[in-house]
Formats: structure tokens, C-alpha cells, sequence
């Protein structure tokens, strides 16, 4: 019977042209959209020289400090502006038309930027000058210090100039190197896809749920047959659920393939725990199917628009359409995800790729068996001594 | 009146997934007016970051504390080494900043330890290193002079005041025009999948054969027939409009009942109309009234993500954005992100108007096909 039953359940999943699209196809559909749309936008996140003007007239010129640290700022490889030296009408035309992000004049020997907005090219732009106007101001200070320091000891005859480089050449010299721990693993697209993963597997509810009401009296007529034929209920739904389960695996394997050779997402290197993630995270769709097929005793469609409605506002809290919803609910309302099994899966990969341990993965997975209990328990509840007089 | 009401029918059936779409722009809407800096559009000019310090007690220490807090926006995410981690991943900080015990002592004596940073490589984290270094190279070279802690310290704060004169020109409410161009693009995805989904499920019904048979034989006239159809789709796509505008109101403030505010407006109106046009075609063109949904969805996703209402244009690769001109999606958002940021509405009207008329050029481009479609497809044998 359970052989019978898989075969035949098979047929009814991968004939109904619905269920393979939105189940097998609209998981990948979305991961080439999600490709396309978030490809480039951490290479925007990186540092790129600021577009700055300067008004170059005769003040400018004879300041050999900014002229020269300006000039050294945009050369290079690594450089921090790309400067237009222009005059100031100019400088204030390409500020209006926002080619630059700010323009510096030197009015006798003080810096004066202009700038049409606060963000945060402008606040590099603004501290560059700052430090540069600070710069000058210690070699000022530290080489007063020093003719001071000369004269009282009686020594009158140096040379100012080469006092006074000596100490901007130390300053410039000296080691300002930071010890820099920052992960590599910090691409937070990453969420993106993990949710639409743990979508494709919330979605094979639907696979369950289109076989269970094949077995449910109430809602189709093969249903009434089996409900009167003497196979055993058991069999049948393990036949069916086993069915749904392959179909579910296919798909999956299939957006696999697609996520990493062709979106090449980073999945850590864990791929026992990434294959138990993804078959735990099956089997609390197909029960959340199972559930939602016996307890709402409504018409197929308003099943099927009640399970597509909740997985969907699971997506939405596990981050799928904003990542920072994911840690806005984790911050602020925890609960919501504890029970949320999109944002278990979702967090469980997130654990893999970001973290060391495994204890926070452990959660994840038991939370989800626990959840694929209760699903089932309740359907069982549900499901035990229907009985029908007449239907 | 027959038309009419058939249309509410329909209406009242699929009322639970107008309510889905409609309820997504809210909670979208709500986040990203309270989240601010969402969309990367805009970014507070402090980067927020973490201090721990580990060195209390050390005056040096202390005052390099002190400068981090003056120029960034501290943020006290507690001790939990997990959230502190997840708040570096989500952005909460662009970077950790870490003063290891007995920063202060070598200092003292000359032979400085490094601090350590911890960052997510954007921006602000670049922001945040560029203050580190500016303060090391101060405080090295003073501390190669001889002079004690204090001395040190003073003449640190001295040489690091920050008093170049800035002057701001904009004019503009930057962040409160970016939240309601940030509405108005959200809405398209959700007005899209309000109109496309309704009016295709509409017309097809009307479009099945059985029901066509019945409509040529009644006694309705064929041409009174269709325009009570477009008069009902039209009202039903005004409706759709008119609460996404009432629930601006809501969303974003005042900024409508400015001279922007009616431009966003008046663009979001013809957006429907061009939404509309669209639903016409698909629904002459979709013969199975199941592939509805699935084409409805990908084509409402598909436009959004490409055409910058999920994800701003300034962050798509080059080519996805140059695909995206031959959708009207593009052209609405991009005339809202030109309400929003252009300096002088008046001088850029041109550029406006043009956006428009290539938007009311897609509709018509859509109507046409639909009629040749459906004309093609009115013999019944």
C-alpha cells in the first residue's frame, strides 16, 4: 500500500503545474532576481575617493601644506579625494549639480569647505582638513618649541626650515597602525538567501497540503473513497508524506545547485550540518502543510492562501524583504522568532556562516524538531475519529 | 451596473490578498520611517561604533575614549560577546574599537601597543579608522617630546579641536523627501500587485468562453459591454490609488501638501494608470486563469527588484539598471528619487515631464497589444 500510495502521490504532485511553480521554480526565480538586485551593493559599501573641488588661486598655491597633502591624498592607488582644481564659481557649479561632494577654499591661511549635505563622504572630506590643519598646527608648536629650546642654550645659528621638516617628516613617520580583527564572513546578503531557503522549505507545505486533502473526506471525493476503503490510514500517509518529502528534496538540491554555482552564496563549510538544516527545515514545512490542511476546515483555496499568507509573513520577519528586519525582531520582540520557523532556519544558516560554535545551530535544529512535533501532534489530534454519518 | 457588480464580487473574493500587499507597505513603510538609514540613502555623519575599554584607570586611555565618544555616536550594546557580534553583522556598528589593557602605560613609555578594530569594511568604518589614526599620529608625536601625562594629554585635546569653518547650503528637507520617495517607491510594488492581481482575475473571468458566449448573445451591446469594463477597472485602479495616497498621509506627513508632495502625487497617479494598462494586456494575453497568480507575482517582484523599488538604483550593477530602462517600473522610481534630491523642482520640470510621457507612452504600448491581442482571439468557432 505505502509503495502504491508514494507512486501515485508523486504523479499528483509533479502533474499540477501550480504546485511544481511555486515550489520548484519561484524559490530559484527569486534567487536569480536576489543575484541581479544585490550583486554589486556591498562593493557600494567599500571606500571610493570622495569627489572634491578646490578653489585654486593665489592663497591656496602659497599654502604649501594643504597644496601639498592634497596633492599626495589623490595620487596612488588607496587615494582619499579625486580633486578638481578649479575657481570658485566653478567649484560652486559643480556642487549644485552634485558632481562633487564639497569644494575647500583657503581664505589668508584658514581652511573654508563647503558642502550641500551631512553624510558621511562630506564628514571624510571635513576631517581630512581637520587633520591636516592640526598636523600643521603641532609642527608649528613642536617647532617653536625647539628654536625655544636652541636659543636658551645659547645655540643661535640653525637652519628653521630643515628643523621644521625634520619634525613634519617624524610626525608624517610615525606608526599609526591599528591591529585590524575584522571577520571576512561579514556579507550580511548572506540573510537574503538563507531566508529564501528556508522559504523553498516552508513551501513544501504545500506539497503536504495538496496530498492530505486528497485524503480528507470533507474536502475531495478520492478523500471520501479512502476515508470508506479498508488501506490503512497510516500507510497512506506515510506513502504520501514520503512523496512530498522527495519532491521537496529535488527541489531544494535544485536551488542548491543554482545558489552556488551560479549566485555563489557562502554557506560556511559545514556541508553535514548544512544538508541536516535543510531536512530538518523540510519536515517542519511539510507538517506546517499537514497542520494547516486538518485544522482549517475551509475550501482548498482558502488553505492554500491561509499557508502561503503565514510562511510569507514568516519570510517577512526572518528578514527576507530587509535584512535588518531579522534583527529588529530579535532585538525587540524575541518571541516572534522563537516560534517563527523561517527565521530558525534562517538563523541556523546565519550561525553556520558567522560563527564558530555550533551551540547556537543546536537551538535552531532542536527548535525546529519541536516545532515539527507540535505540528504533528495537533494534525494527529485532528485526525483521529473522523468519523462522517453523511457528507 | 451588471459590470459593476460582477467587479465587487471578484473584489470581495480576493479581499485576503489585497490586504496581504496592502498590509506589506505598511510594515515596510513603518520600518523604514523609523529606521531612518534603511534605504543607505542616508547616513548620520557620526559612524556608530563600540568602545571597549580595557585599560580604566589609565588617564591616556581615557582621553582616547573620550575622543572616540566626542566624534562617534557611542552605542552600548552590553557585554554578551553574541550580541555584540550580531550588532557588527546587522550594522548596528560599523566597528569595535578595542583599547587593550595597559594602552596607557605604553604610552608612558614610548613603546605604544596597538588598538584593535574590528569592522564591516564600510564607509563609516573607514570614517571611524581615519579618526584612530589621526588621534595615534598626535598623541605619538607628542609623546616623543619629553613631557608628562598631563601635559600630554592637554596638548593632545589642543591640537585635535576641530574648527574649520563649514557652510551648509542645501535648502532642502533631504531626509524627510527621501522617506516619501522611499513610500512612493514601496507603493509601487504593492498598487502594482493590488491592480495587476485584481484586474487580471476580472477580466479573465469575463474573458472565459463560456462566459463570452452569453455576453455576445445577451441583449448588452459588445461596445457598451467593454467600456463599462474599462469604466470599472478604472475606478477600481483610482480606489487602489486614492488609498495609498490617504495612507501617505499617515506615513510620511505633511511632506505631500508641498509643491514635491503633489508631484510624488500626481506621478504615483499615472503609474496606476500605466499599472492598469498592463493588467489589460496580461489578461488578453494569460489564457489559464491558475498561471495567473504565479506571472502576476514574478512580474510585480521581478520589476521591483530591478527597478529600484526594493533596493535603490545607486546600489544595482550598471547593467541590471540599464535593462530596467525598458520597464515603467524604472521610470516612476526614478521620478520620485528626482522630486526628492533635485536641487530646483522648477529648472528640472523638463526632466519630470519627460519621465511621465515615457510612462504614459508604456500604457499605451500596453492597450494597444491587448486590443490587437483580444481582437485577434473575438471569433469564437
Amino acid at each position: 500500500m505505502f509503495i502504491h500510495n508514494f507512486k501515485y502521490s508523486l504523479k499528483v504532485l509533479l502533474k499540477n503545474k501550480q504546485l511544481v511553480f511555486w515550489t520548484l521554480a519561484f524559490p530559484i526565480i527569486m534567487a536569480v532576481l536576489f543575484n541581479m538586485a544585490f550583486s554589486d551593493i556591498e562593493n557600494n559599501e567599500k571606500f571610493d575617493a570622495v569627489h572634491i573641488a578646490v578653489v585654486d588661486d593665489e592663497d591656496f598655491r602659497n599654502n604649501k601644506m594643504f597644496s601639498e597633502t592634497l596633492k599626495s591624498l589623490s595620487d596612488g592607488e588607496d587615494k582619499v579625494f579625486e580633486i578638481n582644481y578649479v575657481d570658485e564659481e566653478k567649484a560652486k557649479k559643480m556642487l549644485e549639480d552634485s558632481e562633487i561632494k564639497g569644494y575647500l577654499k583657503i581664505v589668508g591661511s584658514e581652511p573654508e569647505i563647503t558642502i550641500n549635505s551631512n553624510g558621511v563622504e562630506e564628514t571624510i572630506f571635513c576631517h581630512v582638513i581637520d587633520e591636516i590643519k592640526s598636523d600643521s598646527s603641532i609642527v608649528q608648536d613642536l617647532g617653536m618649541k625647539y628654536v625655544m629650546q636652541k636659543i636658551r642654550s645659547g645655540e643661535y645659528q640653525m637652519d628653521f626650515n630643515q628643523a621644521f621638516t625634520e619634525i613634519a617628516d617624524e610626525m608624517m613617520d610615525s606608526d599609526v597602525s591599528v591591529k585590524d580583527n575584522s571577520p571576512d564572513n561579514i556579507s550580511f546578503v548572506m540573510i537574503e538567501y538563507y531566508s529564501l531557503i528556508a522559504m523553498a522549505c516552508m513551501y513544501s507545505g504545500l506539497l503536504s497540503m495538496t496530498l492530505m486533502n486528497y485524503r480528507l473526506a470533507n474536502i475531495s471525493a478520492v478523500g471520501k473513497r479512502s476515508a470508506v476503503s479498508p488501506a490503512k490510514k497510516g500507510g497512506m500517509i506515510m506513502g504520501s508524506l514520503a512523496a512530498s518529502f522527495l519532491v521537496q528534496i529535488i527541489g531544494l538540491v535544485m536551488l542548491y545547485l543554482i545558489m552556488i554555482f551560479y549566485v555563489k552564496v557562502d554557506f560556511g563549510n559545514n556541508m553535514p550540518m548544512i544538508i541536516l538544516l535543510s531536512f530538518v527545515g523540510s519536515l517542519a514545512g511539510l507538517s506546517l502543510g499537514v497542520a494547516v490542511s486538518v485544522l482549517i476546515k475551509a475550501g482548498e483555496n482558502a488553505k492554500l492562501t491561509a499557508l502561503i499568507g503565514v510562511v510569507m509573513a514568516g519570510c517577512f520577519f526572518a528578514g527576507m524583504m530587509g535584512i535588518m528586519m531579522k534583527n529588529i525582531i530579535d532585538k525587540n520582540a524575541p518571541i516572534v522568532n522563537y516560534i517563527n520557523p523561517v527565521a530558525m532556519i534562517t538563523d541556523g544558516f546565519y550561525t553556520l556562516y558567522y560563527y564558530n560554535g555550533l551551540d547556537r545551530f543546536y537551538i535552531d535544529v532542536i527548535s525546529l524538531l519541536i516545532f515539527s512535533a507540535v505540528m504533528i501532534l495537533i494534525s494527529l489530534r485532528g485526525l483521529r475519529r473522523q468519523r462522517y454519518d453523511s457528507i | 451596473m451588471t459590470v459593476f457588480k460582477a467587479f465587487l464580487k471578484v473584489i470581495k473574493k480576493n479581499l485576503g490578498t489585497i490586504l496581504i500587499y496592502t498590509s506589506i507597505v505598511i510594515i515596510f513603510s513603518a520600518v523604514n520611517t523609523q529606521a531612518g538609514n534603511q534605504s543607505g540613502q542616508f547616513v548620520s555623519e557620526k559612524p556608530d561604533i563600540m568602545i571597549i575599554n580595557e585599560d580604566k584607570g589609565s588617564a591616556v586611555s581615557e582621553n582616547f575614549e573620550k575622543y572616540l565618544q566626542d566624534n562617534a555616536n557611542f552605542v552600548d550594546i552590553g557585554t554578551d560577546e553574541n550580541d555584540i557580534a550580531d550588532a557588527l553583522f546587522y550594522r548596528d556598528i560599523s566597528c569595535i574599537v578595542t583599547i587593550p589593557k595597559g594602552y596607557g602605560k605604553s604610552v608612558l613609555e614610548k613603546s605604544p601597543m596597538q588598538p584593535e578594530i574590528s569592522s564591516t569594511g564600510s564607509y563609516e568604518a573607514s570614517l571611524t579608522k581615519n579618526m584612530i589614526q589621526r588621534y595615534l599620529r598626535v598623541q605619538n608625536t607628542y609623546m616623543r617630546t619629553k613631557i608628562t601625562e598631563d601635559v600630554l594629554i592637554s596638548s593632545i585635546n589642543e591640537a585635535l579641536k576641530n574648527d574649520t569653518k563649514v557652510v551648509l547650503t542645501t535648502k532642502l528637507d533631504t531626509n524627510s523627501l527621501i522617506k516619501s520617495a522611499n513610500y512612493f517607491n514601496f507603493a509601487a510594488y504593492s498598487m502594482m500587485a493590488c491592480i495587476l492581481f485584481i484586474i487580471c482575475v476580472v477580466l479573465s473571468s469575463f474573458n472565459e468562453i463560456s462566459v463570452r458566449k452569453r455576453t455576445i448573445v445577451s441583449s448588452m451591446n459588445y461596445k457598451k459591454f467593454g467600456f463599462n469594463l474599462f469604466l470599472a477597472s478604472l475606478a477600481y485602479a483610482i480606489v487602489v490609488w486614492l488609498f495609498f495616497i490617504g495612507l501617505s498621509f499617515v506615513m510620511v506627513g505633511d511632506t505631500v501638501l508641498t509643491l514635491r508632495g503633489a508631484a510624488f502625487v500626481i506621478n504615483s497617479l499615472i503609474f496606476s494608470i500605466t499599472a492598469l494598462s498592463l493588467a489589460f494586456m496580461l489578461s488578453t494575453l494569460i489564457e489559464e486563469k491558475n498561471a495567473l497568480s504565479a506571472v502576476v507575482n514574478v512580474i510585480t517582484l521581478g520589476l521591483s527588484f530591478l527597478c529600484g523599488v526594493f533596493v535603490s538604483t545607486n546600489y544595482l550593477p550598471d547593467w541590471v539598471v540599464a535593462l530596467a530602462h525598458i520597464f515603467p517600473t524604472y521610470w516612476y522610481v526614478d521620478t520620485n528619487v528626482k522630486i526628492a534630491t533635485t536641487e530646483n523642482l522648477r529648472a528640472s520640470a523638463m526632466l519630470l515631464v519627460t519621465n511621465s510621457l515615457i510612462l504614459v507612452a508604456f500604457a499605451v504600448v500596453f492597450v494597444m497589444t491587448g486590443i490587437i491581442v483580444s481582437g485577434k482571439k473575438r471569433k469564437i468557432t
